[in-house]
């Protein structure tokens, strides 16, 4: 088939997207990282990389959902290089969280957060804070949906035993979704 | 009942200080990732990376003690030359033979001492793109099915040896790493993981096969499996996740300096200095066989990315410059280099830098057609469009996994 050029958004709406994804991406950026200076350069690459992939989003009002996913797929493959420090095990990570709502709940989730794998990481932060649901996290992820849910399953039941049950209670279904059902 | 967690995810967001962007920074990165992306694009991750500064590079040649258990990478059997797919045809060689595959998509070619092993399935996503199944290309040619299928795993293959390696689940919980020869389509060993092995976000774990061991990236304790004595034991001499394992060699890298190890012995046999800082970004990466070390220090600040790489020799410690852009390279099983264009092949020798170009006079497949995708999330529906790419939609080049 004849393909038509695809014309980049002009440098006005491309900075006005920016502005606008700006914050989001970069509170979704920070849990997956775990690091303020990490979390911005992997929003800036995000960002970048939607611009260069321009052919495949064609819409500005499609970029900033766009992004969301480059940003998620590229900090995968950042945790999986060997150089990458979250992967490493946090010795001094308690085993559990105080069970009130206190400032030391706080730390203690993003070192939590660190301890997961890659997928399981993505996956908890899509569901639980982008509220995607099921199918939405596994477009996202480019994975199935089952994989989804065993990843779920087992990044929550690792949270369990690093925050406790009353954080992640052991009632939770795994299968269910805050998003829409799937 | 996962509301607490939510909210405190939601708790944890909110309190952050967001910075404000540098719309221009990212303009300008985004600018050089279309450049590149335009020059030399494949349908795999595009290899965009923030930053990169002049600089004169220096290097120092490590002491690997005297010798002990130093692997000593030697050009493998078997060296194809230029080796690369297009749609599902597999090209030997730079396109002295060819083979077609019997699916609907090629995901990645891994050199063995007995052929091309090629994983494909439905689709091209490597690790994350349904079943994997497997087929050797010999050097004649010749096809040969594999009777393994895996999914959402890294499998490992060794330029020297004729065998694959791969990881699944066992009974019990825990995981098993299998050895499986090429030549004959047998399973010659498996190995059962210790309790606590995990698959570190796969299915299984990855794997990475060095001769008689195979490296485990289980998360967060990784694994060293000699499957030849059937014995897996911890070891920290890798980082979990996907064991960039090659010739017995990898890459330690921080910022200011990458370093190649002796994986097994923790020699340090080559060090480059790294820049890394808001224009400049530096990355390493070894040859199949581990005999060469590419380093690009690229100037995010260019519209066109880096426009050339330095190639070391790992045992010497002496560079060469390679006159070609760095993205989208080929390595050959024996540690040469080239580059692909919808018309034309481009070979360079590792040790003196040389280059050379001539038609490859392949009928390179039509672009497939683009469909547009729609998807609802949380932020309303959101469209854009898959396929419609240009000619090298479907390239596969030899010595790349493309793992996600």
């Amino acid at each position: 088939m004849t393909r038509r050029p695809i014309r980049p958004p002009t440098d006005e709406q491309f900075t006005e997207l920016v502005h606008a994804a700006w914050p989001a991406l970069y509170r979704t950026a920070y849990l997956l990282v775990g690091n303020r200076g990490e979390a911005e350069d992997l929003v800036q690459t995000a960002l970048a990389k939607t611009y260069a992939s321009w052919g495949r989003v064609r819409e500005v009002d499609a970029a900033a959902g766009y992004a969301r996913t480059v940003l998620v797929n590229t900090a995968t493959s950042w945790f999986r290089k060997r150089s990458w420090h979250g992967e490493q095990p946090t010795a001094t990570l308690p085993e559990r969280a105080a069970p009130d709502p206190d400032p030391t709940d706080r730390p203690a989730l993003v070192d939590a957060l660190a301890q997961l794998a890659p997928r399981q990481r993505a996956v908890v932060v899509l569901r639980y804070y982008d509220d995607l649901s099921v199918a939405e996290t596994a477009r996202a992820l480019g994975c199935s949906e089952g994989t989804v849910k065993s990843q779920t399953s087992a990044g929550l039941a690792r949270l369990r035993t690093l925050l406790g049950d009353a954080v992640v209670p052991q009632t939770t279904s795994t299968t269910s979704t805050t998003g829409d059902p799937s | 009942m996962t509301e607490r967690l939510a909210q405190l995810l939601h708790d944890e967001a909110a309190g952050l200080d967001v910075p404000a962007p540098d719309a221009r920074a990212v303009l300008a990165a985004g600018r050089g990732a279309r450049r590149r992306r335009r020059l030399t694009s494949g349908v795999g991750a595009l290899a965009l990376v923030l930053a990169v500064g002049g600089g004169v590079l220096a290097v120092d040649t490590l002491s690997a003690g005297d010798g002990g258990d130093a692997v000593d990478p030697a050009a493998p059997a078997t060296d194809l030359g230029p080796v690369f797919s297009l749609g599902t045809t597999v090209y030997l060689d730079g396109g002295a033979e060819e083979a077609r595959i019997d699916d609907k998509a090629v995901k990645s070619l891994f050199y063995t001492s007995a052929g091309v092993l090629v994983r494909h399935g439905e689709n091209q996503n490597s690790d994350g793109g349904g079943p994997q199944r497997f087929s050797l290309v010999r050097p004649d040619g010749t096809v040969s099915p594999i009777g393994i299928v895996t999914e959402e795993t890294v499998p490992g293959t060794d330029p020297d040896e004729p065998y694959l390696a791969y990881a699944s689940p066992a009974a019990g919980g825990t995981y098993e790493v299998t050895v499986h020869d090429l030549r004959t389509d047998d399973e010659v060993a498996t190995v059962v993981l210790p309790d606590g092995a995990t698959g570190g976000g796969w299915n299984a774990p990855p794997v990475a096969l060095d001769g008689d061991r195979v490296w485990v990236g289980s998360s967060p304790q990784p694994y060293l499996v000699d499957w030849r004595t059937g014995t897996a034991t911890p070891t920290d001499e890798i980082d979990p996740g996907i064991p960039a394992v090659t010739g017995g060699r990898m890459v330690r890298a921080d910022p200011d300096e990458a370093t190649v190890v002796d994986v097994a012995s923790g020699d340090e046999l080559l060090a480059v200095p790294q820049v890394n800082d808001d224009d400049t970004d530096s990355w390493a990466d070894l040859s199949p066989d581990g005999r060469y070390l590419m380093v690009v220090v690229e100037d995010m600040t260019a519209a066109a990315g880096a426009e050339d790489f330095e190639v070391y020799d790992v045992e010497t410690g002496e560079a060469v410059t390679v006159e070609q852009p760095p993205y989208e390279v080929g390595w050959t099983s024996g540690g040469g280099l080239f580059f692909l264009t919808e018309t034309e092949l481009t070979t360079c020798e590792a040790d003196t830098g040389d280059c050379s170009t001539r038609p490859h006079g392949i009928d390179v497949p039509a672009p497939t057609p683009e469909r547009q995708v729609c998807e609802r999330g949380s932020t309303g529906e959101i469209c854009y469009f898959e396929g419609g790419g240009g000619w090298d939609e479907t390239l596969r080049v030899g010595g790349r996994t493309y793992e996600s």
